[in-house]
């Protein structure tokens, strides 16, 4: 579904990603986790070139994607910030409609029907008139997450989705990327939660200074004894 | 000691000069608004970004005086100048002082609400953009649903700033002979030899002016604008 060949990427002279090769195929839910400033963000912003990767090739669907067709695979490709970037303007009605009526080119009605059941799935439809500023951090993720899953996606891209939240918030807001495991949806998942990373992906990935460690199905994975892997493991584990 | 009672009888004239500096605010007001919002559309498109520098540059770093003089005495006959020498047309342009006015406030005021309003989109968090990046909205739709209605409610107390400094600084069209509140007090004077008494009555009538904007302008950021923020 999704290759990515040799991507490289730089910040003027720092390098923050080196060569990456990757493959994702159609409804598998991939998660990746590694130390900060491992390039694992940037990774997911050059699929859908919100960085524009300085060297390699992405193929998505068969279709390698440039600054020319990006739009039209967007739609496709839903992505969830760590920071949550609603449109602070917007109630959370208005934020899952949005897209729906802009680029999906649904009627107002249509958006609305769509975006209020992509709210109930996230058991939000209570707070559909609530701005941002009035929601709680969990509250404001699963708005987010609505208005990803409120365009059909075939892939979402989460980047550290909880890793923003106050602790008691961090729950409510997996369970609802969770109950994605059993659809149909591509997902790739950027996280630091390794506990929610193995219940809910079948293949985990290591990223260390901008290139794949480890890169296997999440069975095997906590069985490697690479040792940059079991040094990450430790550390997080002994928080 | 004061002679109030000797400009009652103008208090009248003076009054209607009130309606002057409101159009020439208000026109050159909307007119430099829309201006300022092109500018920041091709500012993000990329496009003509030497030309717009110049604009600003050119209308910020000259006097206004001078801008309206240029564009009521100066610019006029230039053009009809280069009609008449390159096509033959024997015809002089001519602006009325209302119209070079509104010209000339609206390109100047054009220039500073640009950079009003680009301060005002810069202070949109960048994750927001790349937000309705990522769902493929349009560079189109993104100016105009997110970057220009949050960056003119960032902006809105800039904005009314400009809006009072349009109706105070109008009052160099005195100098073209357009009839404004400045120039119907240099009459009275004129007419009466009483300097303080129609200085104050356009003073008191200024403040006022400028008293109810700024008072209409909160209400609006209170009641309307900043309701998504508290």
């Amino acid at each position: 579904m999704l290759t990515v060949h040799n991507l490289s990427h730089a910040f003027e002279d720092v390098e923050v990603l080196k060569g990456i090769d990757l493959t994702i195929e159609k409804g598998t839910k991939t998660a990746i986790i590694g130390p900060s400033g491992s390039g694992k963000s940037t990774l997911l912003k050059c699929l859908n070139h919100l960085v524009i990767p300085t060297q390699g090739d992405i193929v998505y669907q068969g279709t390698p994607i440039t600054q020319e067709n990006v739009m039209r695979i967007r739609p496709h490709m839903a992505m969830v910030f760590q920071g949550f970037e609603l449109f602070s303007h917007m109630t959370a009605l208005k934020n899952v409609t949005y897209a729906l009526e802009v680029v999906h080119q649904k009627s107002k009605e249509e958006a609305e029907k769509i975006a209020l059941d992509a709210l109930k799935e996230v058991g939000l439809e209570d707070k559909k008139d609530a701005y941002p500023m009035h929601l709680s951090g969990g509250q404001k993720q699963r708005v987010a997450i609505a208005r990803a899953l409120a365009t059909k996606p075939e892939m979402i891209l989460f980047d550290e989705p909880t890793s923003a939240l106050d602790p008691e918030m961090v729950a409510e807001v997996l369970t609802v990327i969770e109950a994605l495991k059993s659809k149909d949806v591509t997902i790739l998942l950027v996280t630091h939660e390794i506990g929610f990373a193995k219940a809910m992906a079948d293949r985990m990935i290591f990223m260390k200074e901008g290139e794949i460690i480890v890169d296997q199905p999440t069975s095997d994975f906590f069985q490697s004894d690479h040792p940059d892997l079991t040094q990450f493991l430790s550390k997080i584990y002994h928080a | 000691m004061f002679q109030f009672d000797a400009i009652i009888p103008w208090l009248s004239y003076l009054s209607q000069g009130t309606l002057m500096t409101l159009a020439l605010a208000f026109f050159s007001a909307s007119f430099g608004l829309l201006i300022a919002v092109m500018v920041n559309y091709l500012r993000q498109t990329g496009k003509l970004a030497n030309v717009l520098a110049f604009y600003i540059d050119l209308f910020r770093g000259t006097p206004l005086l001078l801008q309206l003089s240029m564009m009521y005495y100066a610019i006029p006959r230039l053009i009809s100048g280069v009609l008449n020498s390159v096509f033959g047309l024997e015809m002089m342009l001519q602006l009325s002082p209302f119209q070079a006015a509104i010209i000339t406030f609206s390109l100047n005021s054009g220039a500073y609400v640009s950079e009003i309003i680009r301060a005002g989109m810069a202070a949109i968090p960048k994750g927001e953009i790349d937000a309705a990046k990522s769902l493929g909205v349009s560079k189109w739709h993104i100016f105009k649903d997110i970057l220009l209605p949050v960056g003119l409610r960032n902006s809105f107390p800039s904005l009314i700033n400009e809006l009072i400094t349009l109706i105070k600084e109008s009052s160099i069209v005195s100098l073209i002979g357009l009839l404004d509140l400045m120039r119907r007090q240099q009459i009275v004077t004129a007419q009466t030899f009483l300097y303080f008494e129609p200085l104050l009555v356009v003073g008191i009538i200024y403040y006022t002016l400028v008293k109810l904007i700024s008072f209409t302008g909160r209400l609006v950021e209170r009641k309307w604008l900043y309701a998504y923020r508290t």
